[in-house]
C-alpha cells in the first residue's frame, strides 16, 4: 500500500521568518552576508529583498525530520535542492511525504518492507522552494 | 557600514584550490544549541531553551549527556573558520546533502574537515562544491555537501 497521491504524511504551519529572525541565524551560522542581513544590498540585486539562508531553511525542514521521521538523528541521508529563493516575509510550508511501500517487499531504502524514504517540499506561495528526498539508513 | 559586522573577508573565486582540505573545530555548546532551538521553532518566538523542545530525538536525564539536534550542522560558520573566509558576497546555496552518521553531545567539541571538493565553471557560473565532515573523537558524525553559485547575485 502506497501513500495516496495528495495525502501528506505531515504539513507542517506556515513559518514566517523575519529580519530579525535571519539576522540572529546568521549570527549563529555564519550566514550573515549581505544578500541575508542587509535590505539595501538585497534590493540591489535580481532578487529584490533579503533571501533567508538556505541552512536555515534546512534546519527548519531537518527539525520536522525529527518529529515525524523515526530514527533521523540516528542516521539518514537528507539531499535537497533550493530551486526558488524565500525572502524575508514570505510564507513558508515544509511538507513531509513517506513515498514508497510500506506492506511489501523490501529493497533499497526500505526494511522489513517499511518505508525508509520520504519526499520533502517547501513551498511558497509562489511554489516550491525547497525540494528534495530524505532517507533513513536501515538500523 | 553593514548592519550587522562582517566576521570574514570574501575568499575569490579563483582562490579555491579544488581538493585543498582545510581543518577547524566545533564546538557544540549549551548557548548554540538553544539559539538554534529557539530560531527553529515553528513560531519563531521564545522557545523553552530545552533543545527537547524543538524535536531534539531523545530526551537525557539531567546527569547524562544531552543528544545535539542534528540541525546544527545547517552552518557555514566552521567551513568559514576553516577556510579563513566566506563564500563572495552574493553567493547563491543552490544545493545541500546531508549525511548523518552519529549522534553528538552537548559540550562536544568536533573535528571538522573542510574539503573544496570543486571550483569550477558551470554553464558559465562560478560554481563551488564544500564538504564538511564533522566528526567526534574519530566518528564521523554528520558530513554536508553544499553546492554554491558563488558571487552569483553580485556579477
Amino acid at each position: 500500500m502506497t501513500n495516496p497521491p495528495g495525502d501528506p504524511a505531515a504539513v507542517e504551519p506556515t513559518r514566517t521568518f523575519t529580519q530579525r529572525d535571519m539576522d540572529e541565524f546568521g549570527i549563529a551560522s555564519g550566514g550573515t552576508g549581505l544578500i541575508h542581513t542587509e535590505p539595501a544590498y538585497a534590493a540591489t540585486t535580481p532578487f529584490g529583498a533579503t533571501l533567508v539562508q538556505g541552512v536555515y531553511l534546512l534546519a527548519v525542514i531537518e527539525r520536522h525530520l525529527c518529529e515525524h521521521v523515526p530514527r533521523w538523528a540516528e542516521g539518514g541521508e537528507l539531499e535537497v535542492g533550493f530551486v526558488a529563493p524565500v525572502t524575508e516575509g514570505t510564507p513558508f510550508i515544509v511538507e513531509i511525504r513517506e513515498t514508497t511501500d510500506v506492506t511489501g517487499t523490501t529493497g533499497p531504502g526500505e526494511a522489513g518492507g517499511r518505508s525508509l524514504t520520504w519526499s520533502v517540499l517547501g513551498t511558497t506561495p509562489s511554489g516550491p522552494a525547497v525540494v528534495g528526498t530524505a532517507r533513513v539508513l536501515p538500523g | 557600514m553593514p548592519r550587522i559586522a562582517q566576521e570574514f573577508a570574501d575568499i575569490p573565486f579563483a582562490r579555491l584550490v579544488p581538493g585543498s582540505v582545510h581543518r577547524t573545530r566545533y564546538a557544540l555548546t549549551a548557548d548554540l544549541v538553544a539559539t538554534y532551538g529557539r530560531l527553529v521553532d515553528d513560531a519563531g518566538e521564545d522557545a523553552d531553551n530545552d533543545a527537547a523542545a524543538v524535536g531534539t530525538p531523545d530526551v537525557a536525564a539531567a546527569d547524562t549527556p544531552r543528544l545535539v539536534p542534528p540541525y546544527v550542522y545547517c552552518t557555514f560558520l566552521p567551513i568559514y573558520r576553516a577556510l579563513g573566509g566566506r563564500m563572495e558576497q552574493g553567493s547563491v546555496h543552490t544545493r545541500q546533502r546531508v549525511e548523518q552518521r552519529a549522534q553528538a553531545f552537548v559540550g562536544d567539541v568536533l573535528d571538522v574537515e573542510v574539503t573544496v571538493g570543486a571550483a569550477e565553471l558551470r554553464a558559465g557560473r562560478p560554481t563551488v562544491e564544500l564538504v564538511a565532515e564533522y566528526v567526534r573523537r574519530g566518528v564521523l558524525v554528520c558530513r554536508t555537501t553544499s553546492t554554491i553559485l558563488w558571487g552569483y547575485a553580485a556579477r
